[in-house]
């Protein structure tokens, strides 16, 4: 045997552990550059004022309060609404349906749902909940058109969160004469509940960023007062960016880096919230 | 030996899907003595016991043939509810399964679940179940303490004690020491021994020395056939079937 | 027994509650195929599908209207042409260096960092695009437009890059180690491995993940709409301006187009198409990846 192939091997190895070293680093990198460059461009800009100012034609007058009240509104109705119909529709399909061709069919529905582009929801909702049921732009529009878009998200955490509680839980309490519901909702659900709850708080974190579904729906990208029920009109914060950052004015481009770092930081906050609890939850449960 | 029993099963048959689990099996369970269910691994004696409180309704493709009837009710019939018949039909299972709670609600739980909120009724049943189950001693002073801090005999004691609660008229054992230390498996026989005197007590085990010290009756089951059923007495020492003898002299299983 | 059976009625009513919300999830993809059917057939009446699909223009908002939805898609294309082509390479490699190099370590702390980069919304990222890679690159390649396909394809393919890591991983680790250890006792190398077994072990795995990249890709909205333009053509050019399917739909929204209008139909002319694309894609991803896991069962 020669050292030749043998060691030529090596160095292709070596090559190549580097290659693919760099390109696992590649996104890292990117996402640094891309949260230093809008600190950047945006830190200097927020500020208490910025915080609780309408939108103005002056860039420097400019703030974010009626995004970061529409997101509120929004996203606290978007909550209300899919939490509990993600976890009804994951409970069923999980405990109760048999399993089958239809349940099988279910699952491939909601799989596809996942992968609907969330401007088609927009679509949806445009066409049913603005038009249809005239609820016009208002905050009810997008919070049912987001709920949809969230909805297949929140079905699976919470079948895959039913399907890791022990089966002899569930012996446990048939066995005292539990009915199916009560063995659920006393046994299985309070275990299950913090992985559902992460899984949901994930899910929102995502429906805070969304834009495109919400521009479809008409929200407005520029309003100067604050939403006083669920049927009046809004934006949020991404469509405020939005607005911003298509504007030509350099000073918009700043506020939409502003606006961009608040947005992060709530998307951060929720995230946290949900590592948080599944940390919490692996540490608590032991069988 | 016909009637007189809380249990009589006749033609007993049973199916995994396709795989035919039990076969023809007739058998009178005796109020308030222990039955004990004995034969190698994979002879049918679990799937047996959870026949008589409808356990293995939760079990897709699972099907059955024939009668069993309690307390002269048909248990399979469209009239008979499970739910209700798991209530007056307690189990204790192989591994101890307490729920993710405090012993205490351990326990309130069968209670709670049939309606009872009164707190003093509770509390009652909560410390004579805990009492019956030879429980109490240890766990008095620390009855908000999660379950699953408990060691895996006292967890064992503490489903038996929640089986217990709820009153039942038989309670099922399925392999209820497989899981636990000599010591601890030594404590739930004497106590098996006991809770005849209130329950009639039906008892699945591997281990045949254990079938031989606390068991009234015994039957040997063996790839799903009931091979024999007799007292305890004369199964292990006269038996009537070559297979049984085979299988407690230690010559397979 | 009287209680048993209020009971009853409690446990039957509850599923029926629960059924309806399971039910939610088909009454809106019918919702969804519903409403786009509807409003197709409507712009169908007055634009002949022939002119739809061979037509080289769309400027259904011009006076001189035009229907031809190729230029949208072809936009549509060669933005996710380009994001795959920084996706797909990146991804695979990442995910050989997570499944077959990495300690434990560094995949537990890389994998939670890498999954943060399909969390940032795509706003932006659509900022970060036109605001700082276009004129980066303007530096490099002097005629690139500022709107143009290229930086929104290179940033949408660092946005879809976990997803195509972590599910080709997800295929190259349950690839059975003893296949594995086969080639390894042959002497050969990591790479070797990677490259001969593992890689072709789980391709329908990982097929199914680039599939599913692609219907993100084209699917994505907001980065195309702030980076890429208003200008629907039908070229493969990357350094000039564009316009996709989606951000065509943003545009119309964002105006004050009436509904009812052969210009408010249009969206959902669009949307139908973009619909059937990405619902082809998914349905071939999940055929790819059940094919996978009937391999390894």
């Amino acid at each position: 045997m020669t050292k030749g192939p043998l060691s030529r091997n090596k160095l292709i190895d070596r090559v190549f552990k580097i290659t693919a070293l760099v390109a696992t680093v590649v996104g890292l990198v990117f996402l640094s550059v891309l949260i230093i460059d809008i600190l950047i461009d945006g830190l200097g800009r927020v500020s208490w004022s910025f915080l609780t100012s309408f939108p103005s034609r002056r860039p420097e007058r400019a703030g974010i309060l009626s995004a970061i009240v529409g997101t509120l509104w929004v996203m606290g109705l978007t909550a209300l609404f899919s939490f509990p119909l993600g976890v009804c529709a994951g409970i069923y399909l999980e405990e109760y349906a048999k399993k089958g061709v239809l349940t099988k069919l279910v699952e491939i529905n909601i799989a596809n749902l996942a992968g609907v582009p969330s401007i088609i929801y927009g679509l949806l909702g445009l066409g049913i909940f603005v038009r249809t049921l005239a609820l016009e732009r208002s905050v009810i529009s997008g919070a049912l058109t987001l709920t949809l878009l969230i909805l297949p998200i929140i079905i699976t955490t919470t079948r895959e969160s039913l399907k890791a509680i022990p089966f002899s839980i569930r012996e446990a309490s048939y066995a005292l004469g539990a009915t199916l519901w009560q063995t659920i909702l006393r046994q299985v659900l309070p275990v299950a509940m913090p992985g559902i709850l992460t899984g949901t708080i994930l899910a929102l974190s995502r429906a805070i960023g969304e834009t495109a579904p919400l521009i479809a729906i008409g929200a407005l990208t520029y309003i100067a007062f604050l939403p006083e029920s669920v049927f009046d009109p809004f934006t949020v914060l991404p469509i405020q960016t939005f607005n911003w950052v298509s504007r030509p004015q350099k000073g918009f481009a700043t506020n939409a880096a502003a606006a961009i770092i608040v947005l992060l930081l709530l998307t951060l906050i929720m995230n946290s919230i949900a590592i948080y609890l599944r940390h919490r939850f692996q540490r608590r449960i032991k069988w | 030996m016909v009637d007189e029993g809380v249990f009589s099963i006749l033609k007993l048959n049973a199916w995994y899907g396709k795989k035919h689990v039990l076969k023809e099996v007739d058998m009178t369970i005796r109020a308030n003595h222990v039955t004990a269910l004995i034969g190698p691994s994979g002879c049918g004696k679990s799937t047996f016991i959870r026949c008589l409180n409808r356990m293995n309704d939760l079990i897709p493709d699972f099907r059955l043939t024939g009668e069993i009837t309690h307390e002269g009710m048909d248990i399979y019939s469209p009239e008979a509810d499970p739910i209700e018949i798991r209530r007056r039909i307690g189990m204790v299972f192989q591994k101890p399964n307490p729920f993710p709670k405090s012993i205490y609600n351990n326990i309130a739980y069968g209670l709670r679940i049939f309606g009872v909120k009164d707190k003093k009724r509770l509390d009652k049943a909560v410390e004579e179940s805990l009492k019956k189950a030879a429980l109490w001693e240890e766990v008095k002073e620390n009855l908000h303490q999660n379950a699953l801090t408990l060691s895996g005999g006292q967890q064992q004691r503490l489903c038996i004690a929640r089986a217990i609660a709820v009153n039942p008229e038989v309670i099922l054992f399925d392999e209820p020491c497989s899981a636990l230390d000599p010591i601890a498996t030594a404590k739930i026989e004497d106590l098996i021994a006991k809770l005849k005197k209130d329950y009639t007590v039906v008892i699945v085990t591997h281990n045949m020395q254990q079938a031989a010290r606390v068991s009234d009756f015994t039957g040997f089951f063996m790839l799903g056939d009931l091979a024999e059923f007799d007292v305890t007495e004369k199964i292990f020492t006269t038996p009537a079937n070559k297979l049984t003898e085979d299988y407690i002299t230690g010559r397979f299983g | 027994m009287d209680r048993r059976s209020r009971q009853r009625i409690t446990e039957g009513c509850i599923k029926g509650i629960l059924f309806i919300c399971a039910s939610l999830s088909i009454l809106t993809t019918i919702g969804i195929i519903g409403i786009l059917i509807f409003e197709t057939v409507e712009f169908f009446r007055e634009v002949s599908f022939f002119e739809f699909l061979t037509d080289p223009q769309w400027t259904p908002l011009f006076v001189d209207k035009h229907f031809g939805i190729m230029s949208l898609v072809c936009g549509t294309a060669l933005v996710a042409f380009i994001a795959m082509l920084v996706a797909i390479p990146l991804g695979l490699l990442s995910a050989v260096y997570l499944s077959e190099y990495a300690s434990a370590r560094f995949r537990e702390v890389v994998k939670p960092l890498l999954e943060i980069l399909a969390g940032v919304p795509t706003v932006v990222y659509g900022y970060f695009a036109l605001l700082f890679v276009t004129p980066l690159l303007q530096v490099l390649i002097p005629g690139l437009a500022g709107f143009n396909a290229l930086a929104p394809g290179i940033v949408m393919g660092i946005m879809i890059l976990p997803m195509v890591s972590s599910l080709s991983e997800d295929a190259m680790y349950a690839v059975p180690m003893d296949l594995k250890e086969g080639a390894y006792a042959l002497g050969a190398t990591r790479f070797q491995v990677a490259v001969k077994v593992v890689i072709p072990a789980a391709l329908s795995g990982i097929m199914s993940s680039f599939v599913l990249a692609v219907s993100r890709a084209i699917g994505e909205t907001m980065i195309v709409t702030i980076a890429s333009g208003q200008q629907p053509r039908l070229t493969l050019n990357p350094l000039v301006p564009i316009e996709t399917i989606t951000a065509y739909i943003v545009q119309v929204s964002l105006g004050d187009t009436p509904s009812g209008t052969l210009e408010y139909r249009t969206i959902f002319a669009a949307g139908m198409t973009l619909f059937v694309f990405t619902l082809a894609l998914n349905l071939m991803s999940h055929w790819l990846k059940e094919r996978f896991r009937e391999e390894y069962r």
